[in-house]
């Protein structure tokens, strides 16, 4: 055998070779081969064949026989297709782009959808990993999800369960500063994290092992830019810093940013030695009645959580006393379920920062549905204009069916030149996508990359809608086609009547879709609108805030206060423990008038004198703190709704048992102020009280600097006033409209979407609508024509145009209407404080699309309204 | 493209197709090419340059007879033709004259 050159090589060579070059090329190579046989056989099969694969050359390929029958027909439609292109290039371009831009916009939302569903699902272990949700049951407050937990429970876990392989803990508080030499990094993205979490998650660790041991109270893992910023370069494995929240800390090791798709991006990780923390730490960190830790749990390969919870009852009972059992109940939550299954989850206490905020099912479906909607109407845009196009080539079909042709050939053709067109808007939607990358990525406010599109996950997407849109729309005139009698196809407008309703109803169903998402996209835009210009109960304008994060700058925050003050572009500043539109979590302290009554949990915030002005909360009754420590130390501000819940007549002068944490304290109430919002306008304004700053419950965290001009300058100022009594900590300034802007920001990326899918979806329903009108008017020349001679106007002929249109929009109002309303009042529900929903967003709904529609397609009807009726009556 | 022109790979083809003078087909020139340039070199880029040679005009080829050694197989002889000739002289007149123009400076 091994003396023959292989089969298969000399077959693929006659296949693909010239017949003029094959004998020479054959004889050449088989003689090599002969040749280099005396050698090694093997060698010498080896050899041919890669010479044989060498020789596949396109000079020497066998050119494709062009006297095919069936090339003949594919080349005859090519070239009749772009005849007609040449010849009705307005119906193609409309065509095509109409659907090349429904296309975009899916593709944009499939993408969208694709990242929103892969967020923390790149860690090789996902599926394993869950996060402990504790389920509080109380009578006051009802059931609460919270990520934080009992500090203990991990331990807890990893030591009784078996399941269980590993469990990590993570909390955060505040921001945090590194210091190497002169160098100084403050920002927040940091977390302190017990060794296991470098278990169940995937760090890629450059240099160094986070699990070593080390000395003091904690080690640290740094990413590879902050090791840089801090050191100049990144093999710091071994160094120890300046400072931290634990003083001189070792580097442990160092490795590269997280992926950007993860909930979380960590830059600094402080790995604590709990047997190193003071007493009072460690006790706090062993004890049940805590919630101050997120807790990370990696079950073992085939364990399910459910195995788990069989034990849980015993395991609630061994460490939780009976009282506090029903709080600290817990399930777990895998971890690729966070970032769309959390939003009933609440922090309920210090938790790291989230890169990405958290997101739900809903909008994503929602989303999804958006661009399916955007899709259907381009399709039944495409499908309807096709259509239309196709009854127009009764003609040519007649004769091709004159000459022989089978109604088999004549659907092919169709379908021959819808897969042209087809084709030819998906290169242009990829185009588009391209152009429009950046400007999505803003939107979506993602950041992911242009191959995504053409994912082995999405190709399919693409594939089976343009399958789709092909098939029906080829299959529709098709059908026409098919029925077709020899004799009837010479007669002209031999179906000038067949299909209009079908067409109509198409064209129905896209204006109710439009409608829907444009009134969607108005409502959604005036709540927002609402919510963003609503008065706060304060002006949130021109207020920068200030970060305290050192004892230093705590102690002497009066100097702080003159010091900053003394700039002219300063107004007002003040101190306090929270500020409004906080970002951590917000202290409360229980009110009531008797000791033994059922309290009204209230908002409390720890201010000095200064508060009010700054944020120019405006005082009902009473007056304000002295600014005198002796006489505030026992006085309290409360605002109108506190008045209303604790029920008070006469809230001045009135003694209220203020409880927090620590004990009880009955003091005098000397003023009532207007309700602000603190939160969201998700949120109902809640009660607030306010003491004054020398409280031994709350200490003060923030500044709040309100300025009258040049916010550049004033930041200036206050990191000089801040470097002059807290050299150790940089200066880590807001401003506070946008820690406010946070709140909408995921709204307001979600109504953009909409937004544009809307205005996409009217724009290609009024390039259909203009395709159909053209259709018609060129159908009505001749009966135009004739009305005119017998004495109609141009608005009658205007009229006799557009009014069986102007039905159908509003058939398709009386549609959306109510289910728009209907779904629209179940988003607003979720606001506190929300319009209305009217029936003018309606009406300015119906006008939007009636305008655009008719706008594109007035010159045209108007152009043969105004037309010589003689021209029309030659015309055919 | 200038129908004149001769790549560096065709010339040497070429200059082979001519001195094998009558016995030149494609194994023997790669044979012969091989053992001169001391490189391997594939089949088809013999082919490739044979076949646009010829569509210049400087070869021309016939078929000889069925010989053993290819199965069958007729071998294509290729001959230099006038137009071929002119071409390397010409290709060599130019070669030589610049040559002769380089400075006689020691380049060892």
């Amino acid at each position: 055998m091994l003396d023959l050159p292989p089969r298969i090589g000399l077959r693929f060579l006659r296949w693909f070779c010239k017949d003029e070059f094959l004998e020479e090329i054959e004889g050449d190579i088989v003689e090599l081969f002969y040749l280099s046989r005396e050698e090694s056989p093997r060698k010498a099969r080896f050899f041919f064949l890669w010479n044989v694969l060498r020789s596949f050359r396109w000079t020497n390929l066998k050119k494709t026989q062009t006297d095919n029958s069936n090339m003949n027909l594919l080349s005859n439609y090519t070239k009749i297709y772009f005849r007609r292109f040449r010849k009705e290039t307005t119906h193609f371009i409309v065509n095509i782009f109409g659907l090349a831009m429904g296309l975009a916009i899916l593709f944009f939302i499939l993408m969208f959808v694709y990242d929103e569903q892969k967020i923390d699902s790149f860690y090789s272990k996902s599926e394993r990993i869950y996060r402990v949700v504790e389920k509080s049951t109380t009578e006051e407050d009802g059931t609460h999800h919270y990520f934080c937990n009992a500090n203990p429970l991990g331990e807890a876990l990893k030591s009784d369960f078996s399941g269980i392989e590993e469990t990590a803990r993570m909390t955060y508080f505040g921001s945090h500063v590194l210091v190497k030499d002169e160098v100084r990094i403050a920002d927040r993205d940091w977390v302190l994290a017990t060794k296991g979490i470098f278990k169940i998650l995937d760090f890629d660790i450059v240099s160094g092992d986070p699990l070593k041991d080390f000395q003091g109270q904690a080690g640290i893992v740094l990413t590879e830019d902050v090791a840089k910023n801090l050191f100049g370069r990144t093999d710091v494995v071994g160094e120890v810093l300046d400072g931290s929240r634990f003083g001189k800390i070792e580097v442990l090791a160092v490795m590269r940013s997280m992926p950007r798709n993860s909930t979380y991006q960590f830059k600094e990780i402080y790995i604590p030695n709990f047997s190193q923390f003071s007493e009072r730490f460690q006790r706090f960190f062993s004890s049940w009645d805590t919630r101050f830790m997120h807790t990370w749990v990696l079950l073992k390969e085939g364990t399910s959580p459910e195995e788990i919870y069989t034990q849980k009852e015993s395991f609630l009972e061994k460490y939780l006393d009976a009282e506090i059992k029903a709080e600290h109940d817990f399930y777990f939550l895998p971890l690729t379920d966070i970032h769309l299954g959390a939003t009933n989850v609440e922090n309920g206490g210090p938790g790291p920062l989230l890169a990405i905020p958290l997101s739900d099912r809903q909008f994503v479906s929602m989303i999804l549905l958006m661009g399916f909607f955007v899709i259907f109407i381009a399709a039944l845009n495409y499908i309807n204009l096709s259509s239309v196009q196709a009854l127009k080539r009764t003609l040519e079909a007649s004769m091709r069916k004159i000459n022989g042709a089978t109604n088999r050939q004549l659907v092919g053709q169709l379908f021959f030149e819808t897969l042209f067109t087809v084709l030819i808007s998906y290169v242009l939607s990829i185009a588009i996508v391209a152009i429009l990358f950046p400007f999505f990525q803003e939107i979506a406010n993602k950041d992911f990359h242009f191959s995504l599109l053409f994912s082995f996950d999405l190709i399919g997407y693409h594939l089976f809608t343009m399958a789709v849109i092909w098939i029906v729309s080829a299959f529709l005139p098709a059908l026409y086609y098919s029925k077709l009698k020899r004799s009837l196809l010479i007669l002209k407008n031999a179906f000038s009547g067949k299909g209009d309703m079908l067409r109509k109803s198409l064209v129905g169903i896209q204006y109710i879709l439009s409608m829907f998402l444009v009134i969607g996209s108005i409502v959604i835009y005036r709540q927002l609108n609402f919510v963003q210009s609503k008065d706060l109960g304060f002006d949130n304008n021109n207020l920068l805030v200030l970060d305290i994060n050192s004892g230093s700058a705590r102690q002497s925050f009066k100097n702080i206060v003159d010091g900053i003050k003394k700039s002219p572009d300063v107004i007002n500043v003040s101190a306090s423990s929270r500020v409004p539109g906080e970002w951590k979590d917000l202290p409360v302290a229980n009110l009531s008038l008797n000791l033994n009554e059922d309290p009204v949990e209230a908002n409390h915030y720890a201010v000095d004198h200064y508060w009010l002005d700054t944020y120019q909360i405006e005082l009902i009754t009473g007056h304000n703190f002295t600014g005198l420590d002796q006489t505030d130390s026992l006085h309290i501000l409360i605002n109108e709704q506190a008045v209303k819940m604790l029920a008070l007549d006469e809230p001045i002068g009135a003694n209220v048992w203020v409880n927090t944490r620590r004990d009880s304290v009955r003091m005098k109430v000397i003023g009532v102020i207007e309700d602000f919002h603190f939160e969201s306008l998700y949120e109902l304004i809640g009660p607030v009280v306010l003491t004054t700053w020398n409280n031994h419950v709350r200490s003060l965290d923030y500044f709040t600097v309100r300025y009258a001009q040049n916010p550049q300058r004033t930041i200036g100022h206050i990191e000089d006033v801040n470097a002059t009594f807290d050299p150790d900590t940089p200066a880590e300034i807001n401003f506070l409209d946008m820690q406010w802007e946070r709140f909408y920001r995921a709204e307001k990326s979600r109504s953009m979407i909409i937004l544009i899918a809307s205005v996409v979806s009217i724009i290609i329903s009024a390039f259909g609508l203009f395709g159909l009108i053209n259709f018609t008017t060129e159908r009505k020349t001749k009966e135009i024509g004739i009305r005119k001679v017998m004495g109609a106007t141009i608005l009658n002929i205007i009229y006799l145009i557009i009014r069986d249109y102007m039905i159908l929009l509003l058939i398709s109002l009386v549609i959306s209407a109510p289910v728009a309303y209907w779904l629209l009042n179940d988003w607003l529900s979720d606001f506190a404080y929300r319009i209305n929903l009217s029936p003018d967003v309606f009406l300015f709904a119906f006008l939007v699309i009636l305008v655009i529609s008719f706008s594109t397609v007035l010159s045209r009807i108007f152009k043969i309204a105004k037309a010589n009726p003689v021209h029309a009556i030659r015309y055919e | 493209m200038n129908d004149q022109s001769l790549g560096e790979f065709e010339e040497l083809v070429l200059l082979m197709v001519a001195a094998l003078h009558d016995e030149a087909y494609g194994v023997a020139i790669l044979q012969h090419l091989e053992e001169k340039l001391d490189r391997k070199i594939n089949i088809s880029a013999i082919h490739v340059a044979l076949k646009r040679l010829e569509n210049k005009g400087f070869v021309h080829s016939r078929f000889g007879g069925i010989t053993k050694d290819r199965g069958g197989r007729r071998k294509k002889f290729y001959v230099m033709t006038a137009a071929g000739k002119k071409v390397l002289d010409r290709q060599y007149a130019i070669r030589t004259s610049i040559y002769k123009d380089i400075p006689n400076i020691s380049f060892s």
